[in-house]
């Protein structure tokens, strides 16, 4: 698989507002996860990070993923993690 | 096809704006087609299930889904219609409490859809059907059959004018079953196309159709189903019965798989339920799985939903359904299954 797909792909995430997953153990509720979106671009991601809480909602875990980096309000570009910015 | 033009079709297949759920009410069946995959052996949905499927809907509505998009699958649904019901009218008060849209629908073989139900579901926002027919009365009665071999030609068809009739807005697909010996019976101007065209089709934009080869879909008779040769000759064979259509006055927006372009895969649709994330099929027994013509490949089977309403999802087993999501491979999109079940060993069975 190219990056290119992998970008597109991101990015069709990111267009999704999906919430990424850090440090989020599987199967918690779609309310503990911190509401970090992933920037498009991430490289990186595969399929395995796809998770599913209990509630049937999905999100992307992180935590494999250091060079995901946050988009909160100010775009800091920080590491995504279960602290935000 | 090119990925990136993809791009809005995967957002939608993992956006949490949206939640599918393909519900079995039953898996039993008042039909015995010759080509079916199903064994028949799980029973009416418990109550215990029933109100799993209420929690965790109701637990997406109070969070702001946007959409939740509901198929009543089986077995043939009709034969749990208390099930039908019951879900059918608490999901619908559920999705209006909490503003999300509810778009609901059937695949049904027809024959116990009466009047009284369909205002019942329509009342609920079950207003999608899909209804199969596998050509003229000679052949389809001699393929779907009931357990003591009776044709079910006349039921269907007295269902779909009991349709055609009703003042609902409706969207019914009639899919036509085809193979290379029932061919000629569709062409033509005696053919049963014009027929069918001319019955429902035409001037009813309520109605589409849907033009399916039938294929070996895993069941006991796979051997006696005839097939064609390639995909080449099956879509050479569409696309005679597509101009067959609209030559008897059907509009080209009556098809799902009019001039089929790249963006859509072979089984004519784009990214298929069971390649989705936020799509999952729910068994009468409370299994989730994501493939409906898979149910006795254990692989097909990705999690539970208990009575609480929660969806305890095996990630080991969901993510080879979500291949094509970050590759972009169209046949991971579009059939899944046989792009993860199928590709060793059983290169023989076919999407239904």
């Amino acid at each position: 698989m190219s990056k290119n797909k992998y970008w597109v792909s991101a990015a069709a995430l990111a267009a999704s507002s999906l919430q990424a997953s850090a440090s989020v153990p599987l199967a918690t509720s779609s309310a503990e996860r911190p509401a970090l979106p992933i920037v498009a671009g991430a490289t990186g991601l595969t399929a395995a990070d796809l998770i599913v809480g209990l509630d049937g909602t999905v999100a992307i875990d992180v935590r494999a993923h250091a060079t995901l980096v946050c988009q909160n309000t100010n775009n800091c570009g920080a590491p995504a993690t279960n602290n935000g910015c | 096809m090119r990925f990136d033009a993809m791009t809005p079709e995967i957002a939608g297949a993992v956006t949490n704006d949206h939640l599918q759920l393909i519900v079995n009410p039953t898996e039993r069946c008042n039909l015995r087609c010759a080509y079916c995959y199903e064994t028949f052996a799980l029973g009416k949905m418990p109550e215990t299930i029933v109100s799993g499927v209420f929690n965790l809907v109701k637990r997406r509505a109070e969070k702001g889904l946007k959409t939740f998009r509901l198929e009543f699958f089986g077995g043939e649904p009709l034969v749990a219609w208390d099930v039908v019901e019951t879900l059918a009218h608490g999901l619908s008060d559920i999705c209006r409490a909490n503003g999300t849209e509810m778009l609901g629908g059937m695949t049904t073989n027809g024959v116990l859809l009466t009047r009284s139900r369909l205002d019942r579901l329509a009342a609920a926002d079950v207003r999608s059907f899909q209804v199969t027919l596998d050509g003229p009365k000679a052949v389809h009665d001699r393929r779907r059959v009931g357990r003591q071999g009776e044709g079910s030609f006349d039921a269907v068809w007295k269902t779909l004018e009991m349709l055609k009739a009703a003042p609902h807005s409706l969207d019914i697909l009639i899919r036509l079953h085809f193979d290379p010996t029932s061919l000629e019976h569709c062409l033509g101007d005696a053919g049963f196309i014009r027929r069918v065209s001319a019955s429902f089709v035409k001037d009813d934009e309520r109605f589409r159709l849907h033009f399916h080869a039938l294929g070996r879909w895993g069941g006991p008779h796979d051997d006696e189903t005839p097939v064609f040769g390639s995909p080449v000759d099956e879509r050479a064979a569409i696309e005679e019965l597509i101009d067959e259509a609209l030559a008897a006055g059907c509009s080209p927006t009556q098809f799902a798989q009019y001039r089929r372009d790249a963006a859509l895969g072979e089984s004519g649709h784009a990214i298929c339920y069971a390649a989705r994330a936020n799509a999952f099929v729910i068994r009468s027994d409370g299994r989730v799985a994501k493939c409906t013509v898979a149910f006795e490949d254990d692989r097909n089977t990705v999690g539970r939903l208990s009575e609480n309403g929660d969806l305890v999802i095996d990630p080991s087993r969901h993510l080879p359904w979500l291949q094509g999501l970050i590759s972009g491979d169209p046949l991971a999109l579009s059939c899944p299954a046989r792009a993860y079940l199928w590709s060793q060993g059983d290169s023989s069975t076919q999407a239904a």
